[in-house]
């Protein structure tokens, strides 16, 4: 009987059936040849297990621990959220920044899928800037009037940073009665996106001041940035008319 | 909602160990395996919507870390000779250390190096994790005759690099 190069690596590596491994083990006892492959097949198989074995009995990097324990997770409860009223495109797909969170700027990964849905950020060089409604109202509207109803961008305070850039902080209606609050700051030529988190939902007709509602998170990245007190009614008007280039 | 998430994460921890063997099989360097590790996780969890409940997770996870591997070697491959750059610099900065690491390479990591990456992938689920061939062939993705048709020709080249073997005839008389 001849076995084949094919059944002699299945009954190596432990595939056969008990019938089949019998038929090889009963032709091994026979020809000498095939029991020296069989035994440097053995061999080898042991030279790879002895050989990575190190890396599985070493301790695991703490980083590779802690990416597991604090990777946000999207699951089935959350990638079907009610806010995500147009499925989001996964933010992996748009190139998603890992170094923007590296670098603590608060983004939530909610807030965010929700608002890249909504059209109402994108990502451009690796971070995240205001487009369509939002990027028009983050430059054309003051807090201090009365924003049109229809538009579903509400301006919170304006307030320079530490950078001397003008930076404002937003809640905007993604759609199903569901809301981000974020804060923006002026670039040459953006509304790079600093900060973004959900806020609970609500009913989007009845906002509330967007600095009363502001999540934590917001919040903190506001109090880290601003460089004095938020801007009055006339320095904001002032700010918009010069098209918020830094001073 | 969280009950099933909360599972994950230390079901995760468990596979670490073996998912960070199995990149430095694909990768040959411990520093691009765990590189590979910490992208898979991040991977896994940001899509774990897409892992089927009751299937197995180091499966899906070792699935990802393959894919991300293959898609990392398409993009060095596109920019060129990075590679050699990098590490021209790593050696001429760390000399002795680099050295050193490479003297540690065993034969079996220099010969599973040279293999084509097919091969290496399928030698490093089967022969070194120890997974059935019907696992192996779904993590790759492919039928199990290319999975046993690759790992008879990476066995063939590994033993001939680390045993200095010669190709088994069958039925020849010795």
């Amino acid at each position: 009987m001849m076995v084949s190069k094919e059944m002699v690596m299945a009954f190596v590596d432990g595939e056969l059936s008990s019938a089949d491994a019998l038929r090889v083990e009963r032709e091994i006892a026979t020809n000498p040849a095939l029991a020296r492959y069989v035994d440097e097949q053995r061999a080898l198989k042991r030279h790879l297990e002895t050989a990575f074995s190190p890396i599985v009995t070493a301790p695991v990097p703490h980083r590779l621990e802690a990416t597991v324990m604090d990777t946000p997770i999207i699951s089935n409860e959350t990638a079907q959220a009610p806010h995500a009223s147009v499925r989001p495109l996964p933010f992996w797909r748009i190139g998603f920044p890992i170094g923007a969170l590296a670098a603590g700027i608060a983004i939530g990964v909610l807030a965010m899928n929700s608002m890249i849905g909504a059209n109402l950020i994108a990502n451009r060089n690796g971070g995240f800037v205001a487009a369509g409604g939002l990027a028009q109202a983050l430059s054309t509207q003051l807090a201090s009037e009365q924003a049109s109803p229809a538009s579903p961008t509400r301006i919170g305070v304006s307030f320079v940073n530490k950078g001397g850039e003008f930076c404002r902080s937003f809640t905007s209606d993604t759609g199903r009665n569901a809301a981000v609050a974020g804060i923006a700051c002026r670039t040459a030529q953006d509304w790079r996106i600093e900060a973004l988190a959900a806020m609970p939902a609500q009913d989007s007709r009845n906002f509330q001041p967007a600095a009363a509602t502001m999540p934590d998170s917001v919040r903190t990245a506001l109090n880290g940035i601003i460089a004095g007190a938020a801007l009055d009614a006339q320095a904001e008007r002032e700010a918009r008319d010069r098209d918020w280039r830094a001073r | 909602m969280d009950s099933s998430a909360d599972h994950v994460r230390p079901q995760m921890l468990a596979i670490l160990p073996r998912l960070r063997r199995f990149a430095l099989a694909l990768t040959g360097a411990r520093a691009d395996a765990d590189d590979l590790v910490q992208d898979t996780v991040e991977r896994a969890l940001r899509s774990l919507h897409q892992f089927t409940p009751g299937t197995r997770m180091d499966s899906w996870m070792f699935r990802i870390a393959k894919n991300l591997w293959i898609d990392s070697l398409r993009a060095r491959k596109a920019r060129g000779p990075m590679v050699e750059l990098d590490e021209a610099i790593a050696i001429s900065v760390d000399g002795e250390r680099t050295a050193e690491a490479k003297m540690m390479l065993t034969d079996v990591e220099r010969g599973l190096a040279v293999l084509p990456e097919d091969q290496r992938a399928a030698i490093a689920l089967v022969l070194i994790d120890g997974l059935s061939y019907r696992e192996a062939a779904s993590i790759l993705d492919v039928p199990i005759g290319t999975l046993t048709s690759r790992l008879a020709r990476g066995r063939e080249t590994l033993a001939a690099l680390v045993l200095g073997a010669n190709a088994y005839a069958p039925g020849r008389p010795s």
